[in-house]
C-alpha cells in the first residue's frame, strides 16, 4: 500500500506506552485544575513597557545586534540553502533520503528552524532568503521599491493563509513532497512569486501580510524569549505593530527604521510575547488553526486507525483522501474553536467584536501547536537530520568527495525510546500548562472581573484539554500494554 | 523554563510537583521476562503485503535474524538499520544483526516505497 508519508522517510518513533499516556493525561487534568485554582489570585497586568530585559546593555551583544552582521551572515546562509535546495533537488539523486534538498526543506527548515525559533526567537527574519535576495538587489541598484499597488487592509493576512494551505497540502497530501525535483520546483515557484510580490506591494508590506513563512515565524518568534524592540517608531509603522504603545517589540519594520541607538534586543519569559500580538480578524484565526490542524493531521496519518481506514478506501486515491482529510480536520478544528471563542466572549461578557476575541484567544493556542510540533519531530530532528552528513561529501551522488564525511553513520544516541517518550510527554504537558496560563492572562487583560474571567475560561480550558489529549492520543497510537 | 509561571504565587509550585509526581507514578520498568538473546523472524512478501503483517517485536540487545522471501525479484529495505535484502523469487534472503537501537523501523519494497510493516525494537 502506497502511503503518502509526510515530507520524506519514515519516522522511527515507538508509540508512547499506555502507562505513560495515562500518567500524562492525568497530569493535564491536574494542571488544568491547579491552574484554575492559582489563577484566582490577583495578577500582574498585561505586558506593557519594554517587553523584557534589555540585552543591548551588554556591549558586545548591542554592537553585534545593532549592526548589519547578523542579517548579512544569516542571509547568506538562507540564500545558500535556497540555491542548494534547487540545485540538488534537480540535479541530485531521485531517492529522497539521498537528496540534500529533502533534508534542507523538511528537516532543517521546516522541523528545525521552527524549533529554534520557538526556543530562541524569530531567527527566520534573518535567514529569510527571499528578503535577503531582495535586499541584495535593491542595495546594488541603490533603490527600493515602495510598491506598485497599494495593499488593502481588507486583504489582511489572507495571502499567507493561502500560502500556508498550499504548503501544508504539498507536504501532507500532494504525494509530491518526497520527489526532490518537485521540492525544487515548488521552491523555484515560491521564490519567483515572493520576489514578484515584494516588488508589487513593497518589501515590508509583503513580509508582514503575504509571505507565509514570515507570518508564521512572527507567531513562533513571539513565543521565543529573544525579541527585537525599538522605541518611538510605531507612529510611522504601517503594520499596526503596537498601536498606542511607544515601545514596540517583535516588529521588524520599526526595528529597521529605528536609528541604531534605539534598537534593542530584549529577553523575556517564553510565550509572553504572544500576549503582545494585536493583529485580529478571521485571517489570523484561520492561520493559527491551520498550523494546529495541519500538524494534527500529519500525526493522524501515521496512526494505524488512519492507515487501515485509507487502505479500505484506496479506490478514491490516496491524494483525494489526504486532501479531504486535511480539509476536514481543519474545518472541524476551526468550527470547534470559533464556537469556543464565542462562548468565552458571551460568558465573560466581553464587548469586543467576535473576531477580536477569537484572534486574541487563538494566540494562546500557539504553544500547543509548537510543543506538538517539537514532540512529533523530536526523533526526526535528532536522528534523520544526520542523514545529510554523508551527503555533504557527495551531494549529487555522482562520486564526488568534497568533505571527509562520506562514511558517516547515523547515531541513535539521542533517540532511545525512553528518552523520546519522556521528552514528548514533557513537551506536550508543558505546552498545555503554558497555554492555560496564557489564556488566563489574556482573559484578565480583557476583563477586570476575575470571577467572570475565570468562568469564561472554562470552554477554552476544555478545548485545550481536548487538543492536548488528541496530541497524546496520536503519540500513543497504537495503544499497547507495555 | 516554567519558573516564571510560578512566581508571585505561594501555591505556585503545586502544579509542578503534581506533574512530576504523576509522571513518576507510571512505572516504565514493568517486569517483563528477560528476552531471549536471539530472535528469528521469517516473512513472506506477496504483492504489496507481508505475512505475518507485523509489527515484528524485538527487544533492544537481542540479535535479530530476519529472513525475507518474495514472490518476485525485488529489493526489500529495512529502515533504521539500513539493510537491503536483494531477494530472488522464492529464495529466502536472511540477515543477522544486533538490535542496538530502539524504534519502529519500516520494512518496505525499495523500488516503489511500498510500506510492508514495521520491526519494533522495544526498550529492554
Amino acid at each position: 500500500m502506497q502511503q503518502l508519508a509526510h515530507g520524506f522517510g519514515a519516522r522511527y518513533d515507538l508509540p508512547v506506552p499506555l502507562a505513560l499516556y495515562l500518567g500524562a493525561a492525568a497530569a493535564v487534568i491536574v494542571i488544568t485544575f491547579a491552574g484554575v485554582a492559582t489563577l484566582l489570585r490577583p495578577h500582574a497586568q498585561g505586558p506593557e513597557g519594554r517587553g523584557g530585559v534589555s540585552l543591548t546593555r551588554i556591549a558586545v551583544i548591542g554592537a553585534v545586534f545593532r549592526s548589519r552582521i547578523p542579517r548579512i551572515a544569516l542571509g547568506f546562509v538562507g540564500v545558500f540553502a535556497l540555491v542548494a535546495t534547487i540545485v540538488t533537488g534537480y540535479a541530485g539523486f531521485t531517492a529522497p533520503t539521498s537528496n540534500p534538498a529533502e533534508y534542507i526543506v523538511w528537516i532543517y527548515f521546516w522541523a528545525g528552524t521552527l524549533v529554534v525559533a520557538a526556543m530562541i526567537g524569530n531567527i527566520y527574519s534573518l535567514l529569510n532568503p527571499w528578503s535577503a535576495l531582495y535586499d541584495a538587489v535593491t542595495w546594488c541598484l541603490r533603490r527600493q521599491s515602495r510598491g506598485l499597488v497599494a495593499y488593502r487592509q481588507a486583504w489582511s493576512i489572507w495571502p499567507a493563509v493561502a500560502g500556508y494551505s498550499a504548503f501544508a497540502w504539498f507536504e501532507l497530501a500532494s504525494g509530491q513532497s518526497q520527489i526532490p525535483a518537485m521540492v525544487a520546483t515548488a521552491t523555484v515557484v515560491y521564490t519567483g512569486y515572493t520576489l514578484l510580490m515584494m516588488v508589487v506591494f513593497g518589501r515590508t508590506t509583503w513580509l508582514t501580510y503575504g509571505e507565509t513563512f514570515s507570518v508564521l515565524f512572527r507567531l513562533v518568534g513571539a513565543f521565543g524569549p529573544v525579541a527585537i524592540a525599538a522605541s518611538g517608531m510605531c507612529a510611522m509603522c504601517t503594520s499596526n505593530c503596537s498601536q498606542a504603545q511607544s515601545h514596540c517589540v517583535d516588529c521588524e519594520e520599526c526595528y529597521r527604521a529605528a536609528p541604531r541607538e534605539s534598537r534593542d534586543v530584549v529577553l523575556r519569559p517564553w510565550s509572553t510575547g504572544l500576549l503582545r500580538l494585536r493583529d485580529t480578524g478571521w485571517a489570523v484565526v484561520v492561520f493559527i488553526i491551520l498550523t494546529v490542524s495541519s500538524l494534527a493531521f500529519d500525526g493522524i496519518t501515521a496512526t494505524p486507525p488512519w492507515r487501515s481506514w485509507v487502505s479500505e478506501h484506496l479506490d478514491a486515491g490516496p491524494r483525494v483522501i489526504a486532501t479531504a482529510g486535511l480539509l476536514c480536520v481543519t474545518l472541524a478544528f476551526l468550527a470547534v474553536f470559533v464556537v469556543t471563542a464565542e462562548l468565552v466572549r458571551r460568558i465573560t461578557g466581553l464587548t469586543e467584536q467576535r473576531t477580536v476575541v477569537a484572534a486574541l484567544f487563538a494566540y494562546t493556542l500557539v504553544p500547543i501547536a509548537l510543543v506538538y510540533n517539537a514532540a512529533h519531530n523530536y526523533s526526526y530532528i535528532v536522528v534523520q537530520s544526520q542523514g545529510i552528513i554523508p551527503l555533504l561529501a557527495d551531494p549529487l551522488q555522482n562520486g564526488a568527495n568534497l568533505l571527509p564525511t562520506g562514511g558517516y553513520l547515523t547515531s541513535f544516541a539521542l533517540a532511545d525510546a525512553q528518552i523520546v517518550w519522556y521528552i514528548q510527554i514533557a513537551l506536550i504537558v508543558g505546552g498545555h500548562m503554558i497555554a492555560v496560563y496564557l489564556a488566563h492572562r489574556r482573559a484578565l487583560i480583557l476583563t477586570a472581573e476575575r470571577r467572570r474571567a475565570l468562568v469564561g475560561q472554562l470552554p477554552m480550558l476544555l478545548l485545550m484539554v481536548a487538543y492536548t489529549m488528541t496530541s497524546l492520543w496520536i503519540l500513543s497510537q497504537p495503544i499497547t500494554e507495555r | 523554563m516554567l519558573g516564571f509561571l510560578l512566581s508571585r504565587r505561594r501555591t505556585g509550585p503545586v502544579p509542578a510537583i503534581l506533574l512530576v509526581a504523576s509522571l513518576c507514578a507510571c512505572d516504565l520498568s514493568s517486569p517483563t521476562p528477560t528476552p531471549a538473546a536471539t530472535v528469528t523472524f521469517s516473512v513472506a512478501v506477496a504483492g504489496s503485503s507481508m505475512s505475518p503483517p507485523g509489527p515484528l517485536n524485538a527487544t533492544k540487545g537481542q540479535t535479530i535474524t530476519l529472513a525475507v522471501t518474495t514472490d518476485k525479484d525485488e529489493e526489500i529495505h529495512l529502515h533504521g538499520f539500513d539493510l537491503a535484502f536483494h531477494c530472488k523469487k522464492g529464495i529466502a534472503e536472511s540477515k543477522t544483526f544486533s538490535a542496538d537501537r530502539t524504534g519502529a523501523f519500516e520494512i518496505e519494497i525499495e523500488d516503489t516505497s511500498t510500506a510492508l510493516g514495521t520491526l519494533n525494537v522495544n526498550p529492554s
